[in-house]
């Protein structure tokens, strides 16, 4: 049976009460959707002496589209993200991303910038966040700076400092020869699933113009933007059979580059990063099909 | 802390350590048995209950966090001491055996149909996709589902999942 060892509870409405809770106790945690951090509560892997309980908090709340923009709250949980429709249109790969999490009932507390701070193997929103090219917003009591997601990331862990809080997300509005895709793969032995995000930029001569690649699971989240690009740059996305080509060589070179992260055991890291380009090629035509047919 | 919570339509005051756990709480302090806390890490779903209206793991949420919320469990979501009619097509399709899972399905399943009141099999078996079932297999669960989704629609159902007719 598991239950928490004892600690103080303190539910601040403001932001700044939050960070000064935080700062003030050595061994204080944020707790926000519980979804990540309540697990490890329970199991007495994290024994905080204060839980800081940031939900009331209204400003980490919210989501607007504004400059070719989407800003989120980090308290956006992950229903709304799936749901929305302003992420669905301008960050359809957020919306894909966190329909995969979990099931309904724990994407109703889940929050966004939860899961960028807890950053567990397999999440699926770092993945995302490192394809979109986010800036994190992070606050504390000394002020607040913005880190875009491939400095965020640092491994298995983030560069979230103690005593500091997400607040807010921002990520490009996906422009209209953007295509995107996240494809996940579970079932492995060692029992991570693998998750790749992928996006893809069509020209109007209708070839790959820029891709972004990111991939977690099995590993840390890590982009792949450099090699995604040496094998897509120039590759028709029309043609299913230039693109099929260039996929399976794209997935022999990313089991390659993450051999040294592989264990003995099986690893659809290649896989999962060549479905999610593969798919992503497919949705930029249905994209563009779709302006064609005026929808 | 003291909170104060409508429990299955009932008000109840009590003195609750931070780190007392909604499902620990409801079960052991409240002796709502159908409440169960099994993984305790949000895995299995057998702790869901109804929070404000939606499913909820008991065991991820604090009692404090509870204060002056309405908190619904398996009882509460019938009326008149009868089965909920989720629960009594979930019998009737082999949808229960031991019935330790049968609380927290059908919870999860009545939010989800709140949100989504005409789900494909695909969308219920999503819908209970973080519920484990050692027992039925689980087709007979979704047949429940499924067929009260349908009357639900066309109303025939006699109760919301809100509690009470």
């Amino acid at each position: 049976m598991l239950r928490p060892a004892a600690f103080e509870y303190e539910a601040p409405t403001r932001l700044d009460e939050a960070l000064e809770l935080l700062e003030a106790r050595e061994n204080a945690v944020a707790l926000a959707g519980g979804q990540s951090l309540m697990p490890a509560i329970n199991a007495r892997a994290v024994r905080p002496d204060l839980v800081v309980d940031i939900m009331r908090i209204a400003s980490m709340h919210g989501l607007r589209v504004a400059n070719g923009r989407l800003q989120l709250g980090a308290l956006t949980v992950h229903r709304v993200l799936v749901t929305d429709p302003r992420v669905r249109h301008a960050a359809p790969l957020l919306a894909q991303a966190a329909s995969l999490i979990g099931d309904p009932t724990v994407r109703r507390r889940g929050t966004l910038g939860g899961s960028l701070a807890h950053n567990g193997f397999g999440a699926e929103l770092p993945v995302a966040c490192l394809a979109l090219g986010a800036a994190i917003d992070v606050h504390s009591v000394t002020g607040d700076r913005v880190t875009p997601a491939v400095r965020f990331f640092d491994g298995g862990h983030t560069v979230l400092a103690p005593a500091s809080l997400v607040t807010a997300i921002d990520v490009p509005v996906a422009g209209p020869a953007e295509g995107s895709a996240v494809r996940e793969y579970s079932g492995q032995r060692h029992g991570v699933n693998v998750v790749a995000a992928a996006r893809v930029w069509r020209t109007p001569a209708g070839r790959c113009g820029d891709v972004r690649l990111a991939l977690g699971g099995a590993h840390a989240p890590v982009s792949l933007d450099k090699l995604a690009a040496e094998h897509l740059i120039g590759v028709l996305v029309d043609d299913v059979r230039s693109v099929e080509a260039a996929v399976v060589r794209l997935s022999r070179a990313v089991e390659a580059e993450l051999l040294p992260f592989r264990t003995r055991h099986e690893d659809l890291s290649g896989a999962a990063a060549g479905r999610s380009i593969a798919a992503a090629c497919g949705d930029v035509a249905r994209r563009r099909l779709g302006k064609l047919h005026g929808h | 802390m003291d909170i104060e919570l409508v429990v299955d339509g009932r008000c109840q005051r009590l003195e609750v350590e931070p780190r007392e756990l909604l499902g620990h709480v409801l079960r052991e302090r409240l002796g709502c048995r159908g409440v169960h806390v099994a993984c305790a890490i949000g895995v299995c779903g057998a702790c869901t209950v109804l929070v404000d209206g939606e499913a909820v793991r008991s065991c991820l949420m604090l009692a404090v966090q509870t204060h002056q919320r309405e908190v619904r469990t398996l009882r509460g979501v019938s009326s008149g001491g009868r089965p909920h009619p989720v629960e009594e097509l979930m019998s009737r399709n082999g949808g229960v055996q031991c019935g330790y899972c049968t609380s927290g399905m059908v919870l999860g399943a009545l939010s989800y149909l709140d949100e989504n009141p005409a789900p494909s099999n695909d969308d219920i078996t999503e819908a209970i996709s973080g519920h484990v079932c050692r027992c039925t297999g689980y087709a007979g669960i979704v047949r429940a589902i499924a067929d009260y989704a349908a009357h639900r629609t066309t109303g025939a159902a006699e109760k919301s999942n809100r509690g009470g007719a």
